[in-house]
């Protein structure tokens, strides 16, 4: 499904603050998999995000996406099937555009953005059904400005859009650590809930160690831009916190912290 | 008698000034970027028009071809930005400086035309039914003028609610957004440049007919007055939500260009005009930080 093969990203090439991120990095990730990524601060996990989306380039190596490589492509080409959810959960939504706008204007995803009217009357009883999944009573508010929502249930309603329309892979980057625990945890479930339902493929960057070790199929921890643990099926069901963190501090003290 | 006539004065210039104020609209509220092209693109449609008219082109035809060219106008800021990637105050400041030359050059370096006695949107058939009462004549001008207006607002808020129109919103609001879409944000602010620098330049060419002559020097302080009509408006109505942006930038065009026209009544010299445009917009500035606190564009009036 998705493939990275010899993966190379320095950033600050030939400056004083050069560092290198990945030196022959190498992942491969099957269809239908819910992978977990944790990692301290600067382990490369946002940057391989950035670098299967496209936002930043590699220095060599190759991106494959259901086998064909995707190095090439423009980020907003790769963004037609790949969905991404930011920790910031401003940057998933319009803020001056109404809920049903902002969702009219993810379901047209892939298709022309022409001159036929954004809105089609057809389509919101469709849009609050899906609304009233979320439980946040958003159906209610359909033209109810997104700026004016909480953080919370703007990130909701981005997890909500990103999957609207079909997408082979979906890419969440620490999307619940801008939101309280009680939040996080909704929105955890939900994403766990959207994920299961619609069998996508999903790589989840998150600093929670318990979100990691409970939800997903499968578990990466990275240190120094290389994979230190990977757990998958039962291995991975056995896991636990305890465990995790005894590899984090084994890290550290490695590290001479 | 001063009353009526410069109400009158102010209906006039000011709905001349809401079409440019509509276009900055787009530049500015909607795309969130502030394009200093307008002080080049506004002369630019009067003197294409003037141009046009006389070399006996029909005024309606010579008003497309100035849209047109106020078009090209943005286009080339916006490939500027988005292409060279040179800043949105840089790129428009680009434009601007160099149409000052391509105006001068298409105007044979004459800094003033007159129109002389070519027929054009206020000198016709029709603006003839009315040349006995010179009274009738500016009401029937207003006529005219509310025409073309509130038809070129129809078409923006009609364009504003297409699947383009939305897109273009969001790249103003959140340009990973659009990107999220699997759309080129940068295209779509291009896109938005050449609308808004097309309304720039059709306020132009209707401003030179209305005046009766072409000015080289019509478009300096123009973006100081446009933006200034788009943030007054924009804060009057922030709280009334059947209000449309683009009826703001049209009613905060009239305001300002009220505000304007008064202080001149009062006495004071034509020759502070555009210092007077410059504190008046400060002052709004500084009332739009405050009183109409909570506004989320606070950031990008730094880059005003």
């Amino acid at each position: 499904m998705l493939e990275l093969n010899h993966i190379y990203k320095t950033f600050n090439i030939n400056t004083i603050n050069e560092t290198k991120v990945f030196s022959d990095f190498n992942l491969s990730v099957d269809k239908g998999e819910f992978v977990s990524i944790v990692g301290s601060n600067g382990s490369g996990k946002t940057t391989l995000l950035n670098i299967i989306s496209g936002s930043i380039p590699v220095e060599s190596g190759e991106i494959l996406l259901d086998g064909k490589t995707i190095n090439k492509q423009k980020e907003f080409v790769r963004a037609r099937r790949i969905g991404r959810v930011f920790q910031d959960p401003a940057k998933g939504t319009a803020y001056g555009m109404s809920i049903a706008e902002n969702m009219a204007l993810a379901d047209n995803k892939g298709k022309t953005y022409g001159l036929s009217f954004g809105i089609n009357k057809k389509r919101l009883e469709y849009y609050k059904d899906l609304l009233s999944t979320l439980n946040l009573g958003l159906e209610n508010k359909m033209d109810t400005q997104v700026g004016a929502l909480s953080g919370g249930q703007r990130q909701a309603l981005t997890l909500l859009i990103s999957t609207m329309t079909p997408i082979d892979l979906l890419l969440l980057d620490e999307h619940t650590a801008a939101l309280d625990p009680k939040t996080s945890q909704d929105i955890m479930e939900l994403t766990n809930k959207i994920v299961k339902e619609k069998n996508i493929t999903t790589l989840m960057v998150t600093h929670n160690l318990r979100f990691a070790v409970e939800y997903g199929s499968r578990l990466l921890m990275f240190n120094k831009g290389s994979i230190v643990v990977d757990k998958l099926g039962q291995e991975k069901e056995d896991l636990r916190v305890d465990d995790l963190l005894s590899v984090f501090n084994e890290i550290s003290i490695e590290c001479g912290n | 008698m001063i009353v009526l006539n410069t109400f009158l004065t102010i209906m006039q210039q000011g709905l001349c000034y809401a079409l440019v104020a509509m276009g900055v609209y787009i530049s500015y509220k909607i795309l969130d970027f502030p394009d200093l092209t307008v002080d080049g693109s506004f002369p630019l449609g009067g003197v294409v028009t003037i141009g046009l008219i006389q070399m006996g082109c029909p005024f309606y035809l010579a008003i497309l071809v100035a849209i047109f060219a106020g078009m090209i106008a943005g286009l080339i800021t916006g490939l500027l930005h988005v292409k060279l990637k040179i800043s949105n105050l840089l790129s428009g400041i680009l434009t601007m400086t160099a149409l000052l030359s391509i105006t001068l050059a298409l105007a044979k370096l004459q800094t003033l035309i007159p129109y002389g006695n070519a027929t054009h949107l206020f000198r016709n058939s029709f603006m003839d039914l009315f040349a006995a009462n010179i009274q009738l004549k500016k009401v029937a001008r207003i006529g005219i003028l509310l025409v073309v207006v509130v038809l070129f607002k129809i078409i923006l808020d009609l364009f504003l609610k297409t699947k383009t129109g939305f897109m273009l919103r969001a790249v103003g609001n959140n340009e990973q957004m659009c990107t999220s879409l699997g759309c080129d944000a940068g295209n779509y602010k291009i896109l938005g440049l050449v609308i808004a620098n097309g309304m720039v330049a059709l306020g132009g060419s209707i401003y030179s007919q209305y005046m009766n002559y072409y000015d080289n020097q019509s478009g300096v302080g123009m973006v100081v007055l446009a933006l200034a009509s788009v943030i007054i408006g924009c804060a009057i109505f922030k709280n009334v939500k059947f209000i449309k942006g683009t009826t703001a930038a049209i009613i905060g065009a009239l305001i300002y260009t009220a505000g304007l026209n008064i202080a001149i009544v009062c006495g004071i010299p034509t020759t502070y005009l555009k210092l007077l445009m410059a504190i008046m917009f400060a002052i709004i500035l500084v009332l739009n930080n405050s009183v109409f606190s909570k506004s989320k564009k606070g950031k990008v009036i730094k880059n005003a």
